[in-house]
């Protein structure tokens, strides 16, 4: 489901694997991000160059992980969205929550 | 007027090949001047929300999806047989504005006319304040969809225990 593809001092950069990132898989990318962030205590860069759509549910899961993310004052960045996948958070509006860069080198030269 | 329906069962869904389904009968039939990319958005975003709504929900062996194409209009009608949304149980007054989920971004509201057809729409709202993350909701599958329709209607006829969702998306 997802891949550590970087583990630095300061962030945790891994990816989603799957390209479909919907109801069947929510619950377990919610599940593991939230371990990796209790065992890491950094904050996660969250790639989606896989993703080729998303649906409520697991928009669901991104916005509970930041929430549990901001509780542990640590924060979720999101990266390598496709256009469909941007528009829609846009479209709720999840773009004003979440910090939102082109790739994992923009994200981290802020 | 272009019209196809699609029944999907649900013991075998395979959600990103029944969107592709239906995302290429609209592609077909959509007039020239029409704007697709936006309107292949919409209703892939739309359909992905009916049909996991469908897949999420108890009671539902199948789904039927309904989609007309006219000059302006583009319409896609979901039918399933499962449980109503609760919005149905509670006895909303007539033509009040409801509002049915609240948090820092938007206020979702319903309203229940005369004919018992549930309208949904949404109000955005000013944030001031983006600590407040843990208010924001967790459930954006009627959002999603109302946000992206010009319309959108749901529908609960007792005696048939149809559920019927009708949006419609104007261009």
């Amino acid at each position: 489901m997802i891949k550590i593809i970087k583990d630095t001092e300061n962030h945790l950069l891994i990816e989603i694997e799957v390209s479909e990132a919907n109801l069947n898989n929510s619950d377990l990318f919610k599940a593991q991000v939230i371990q990796l962030l209790d065992r890491h205590e950094k904050t996660v860069i969250i790639d989606f160059n896989k993703v080729e759509y998303i649906d409520s549910s697991f928009l669901g899961a991104l916005v509970a992980i930041l929430k549990h993310a901001i509780g542990m004052k640590l924060d979720v960045i999101l990266v390598g969205l496709r256009n469909d996948v941007h528009d829609l958070l846009k479209l709720i509006r999840l773009d004003k929550v979440f910090k939102i860069f082109g790739n994992y080198n923009d994200a981290i030269n802020v | 007027m272009h019209n196809k329906q699609f029944e999907f069962l649900k013991s075998s869904y395979h959600l990103s090949s029944d969107i592709q389904e239906i995302l290429g009968f609209i592609n077909d039939e959509l007039p020239p001047a029409a704007p697709v990319a936006e309107l292949l958005f919409k209703a892939k975003i739309i359909v992905t929300e009916l049909l996991t709504n469908s897949l999420k929900h108890a009671g539902v062996n199948s789904t039927i999806i309904n989609v007309k194409i006219s000059e302006h209009d583009l319409s896609i009608i979901k039918i399933d047989f499962g449980n109503p949304l609760s919005l149905i149980q509670k006895n909303y007054p007539v033509n009040t504005k409801i509002p049915i989920s609240n948090d820092i971004l938007h206020t979702l509201y319903a309203i229940l006319d005369s004919g018992k057809n549930i309208h949904f729409f949404c109000d955005e709202i000013n944030m001031e304040d983006i600590l407040a993350v843990e208010n924001i909701v967790e459930h954006f599958g009627l959002l999603i969809i109302t946000k992206a329709a010009d319309k959108f209607t749901y529908h609960y006829n007792e005696q048939t225990k149809e559920n019927l969702f009708e949006i419609t998306i104007k261009f």
